[in-house]
């Protein structure tokens, strides 16, 4: 009796693995139970505390006001750099004629957890965004700070975030300033961060800031992630040994930015020749040969005046792991 | 009130009052087990049943791992505390003392086996801390939770309300 119940569970556990059904029947049920049930225990959490925060707890308020005037006023002063920098970026790519990427939607949630229940191998938290608001699995998570992480489960009105600590924790990194490449692995939480895989042929800086390079297909590319504090070159590696420490302060976190990544356009879709342009209306083509008519040309329908770009023949979309990337769960 | 919706009332009550620690806790431990416990030792089946299915599906969706790994960890409680009662009779502190200790080390190992199979790190000093919880948690909460539950019959018996 013991051993068929056994192979019951290793059958539907192995099927499970495979499918998914059973975990997304947990997600949906009771992942979405916690979250309704957490959801208004830690809006009186977060009322209590910004109460406080708001009316008893002014005593650093003047001080505090005039260093953030101080900081505005810095602040404005880059803001007028910046804009320069990026008017000149943008005069570059045009001359270049480089496509600039498509800007990723943002959406902010609230954190309700953190690791919950008798198996949680990860670390995690829970937030309070789900499907019904867009998240999709593998979404990432940052702040003002750097990056937190990424999304690796989805209920309808909460959804999971695997934190950069985590010990499975993988994000394709590159250093700011010489532009070396490397992967950022987690270390558990409290622990500095890992770089792998960074050729001793390779140049970093202690103190350089690690940003995403964008490679994994996960993480749009320039978001920072952690700063580099010791570099070891061992003698009989092919790699460095490289720790750094996350911008974001994992205690202190009560929310995070989601981000969307962006769906190609029909249009670029259409110039990467991944889904043909939509067939214009007669009217359209009517209009179109009496043009081409006057201009001594025949084109009906399908034009194929549209550049083709250089990834036309790989089909290459703005995320291309996005989907393929996810080992957990 | 009807002495099954008392019951039920005191099981939400349970249930809620146990996610509450467990998620505040910020630990992979389970609060929910000792309730299991309870019911067990007042051998309703349909109670503990409906128990462990409705727990089965909360503490999936807050584990990290795939489905399984709670049904094991409640499959294996019941079992264990029907071995136990072989030896000790249920309701004696020796009895809850050795299912404590058990019950600790099947959580560190159904953790490191469902994790390795799924091909996860997991940190094994903390994971090793977590046990200790664990097994020292239940103790606790099931005297509590009992104490507070044979209240509940008490009054039922008399035939009067308690909550």
């Amino acid at each position: 009796m013991a051993v068929l119940a056994l192979l019951v569970f290793l059958g539907l556990y192995t099927w499970n693995i495979r499918s998914g059904y059973l975990d997304k029947a947990v997600e949906q049920t009771g992942m979405e139970v916690v979250g309704i049930f957490l959801s208004p225990i830690e809006w009186v959490k977060n009322e209590v505390k910004s109460t406080w925060h708001r009316y008893i707890y002014l005593v650093n308020a003047q001080e505090e006001n005039e260093f953030l005037n101080r900081e505005v006023a810095r602040l404005s002063f880059e803001v007028i750099r910046l804009k320069e920098e990026a008017a000149e970026t943008a005069n570059l790519q045009k001359t270049l004629m480089l496509t600039s990427p498509t800007p990723w939607p943002m959406s902010a949630a609230r954190v309700l957890a953190w690791r919950m229940g008798p198996f949680s191998a990860l670390e995690t938290m829970l937030i309070d965004r789900g499907s019904s608001s867009g998240v999709k699995r593998d979404d990432p998570a940052i702040t003002h700070q750097g990056i937190v992480g990424r999304v690796i489960r989805v209920a309808p009105s909460v959804s999971t975030v695997l934190m950069l600590t985590d010990l499975n924790s993988r994000i394709a990194v590159r250093s700011e300033k010489n532009r070396s490449i490397g992967i950022l692995a987690g270390s558990g939480p409290g622990q500095p961060l890992r770089v792998l895989y960074v050729p001793v042929t390779s140049t970093m800086e202690e103190g350089e800031v690690l940003m995403t390079s964008g490679l994994d297909g996960l993480y749009p590319p320039g978001l920072p992630a952690a700063r580099i504090i010791s570099i070891q070159r061992p003698d009989r590696s092919q790699f460095q040994a490289v720790t750094a420490v996350p911008f974001v302060d994992f205690q202190k976190l009560e929310g995070v930015v989601l981000l969307e990544a962006p769906e190609p356009s029909i249009d670029r879709l259409a110039a990467e020749e991944i889904v043909p342009p939509p067939a214009p209306t007669p009217e359209e083509n009517a209009t179109k040969i009496d043009d081409n008519a006057s201009s001594g040309e025949q084109t009906v329908g399908n034009n194929n005046s549209r550049p083709a770009h250089g990834a036309a023949a790989t089909g290459n979309r703005s995320r291309p792991a996005a989907h393929r990337g996810n080992t957990t769960r | 009130m009807g002495k099954k919706l008392l019951n039920a009332l005191w099981w939400t009550f349970f249930t809620a009052i146990a996610l509450i620690i467990q998620v505040n806790l910020d630990l992979g431990i389970d609060i929910l087990v000792p309730g299991l416990i309870i019911s067990l030792q007042e051998k309703r089946t349909a109670q503990t049943i409906w128990l462990m299915a409705a727990w089965i599906i909360i503490q999936e969706g807050m584990s990290d791992l795939a489905f399984g790994s709670t049904v094991l960890w409640y499959v294996g409680t019941v079992a264990l505390f029907y071995m136990c009662n072989w030896l000790f009779e249920a309701k004696s502190y020796l009895f809850i003392i050795l299912m404590c200790i058990v019950l600790g080390a099947w959580h560190g190992l159904l953790m490191a086996m469902m994790a390795s199979m799924q091909d996860y790190a997991i940190m094994v000093n903390r994971l090793a801390w977590e046990n200790l919880l664990q097994a020292g948690i239940i103790f606790p909460v099931w005297l509590l939770a009992s104490k507070l539950r044979g209240n509940l019959r008490e009054g039922e018996a008399n035939g009067r309300s308690v909550v």
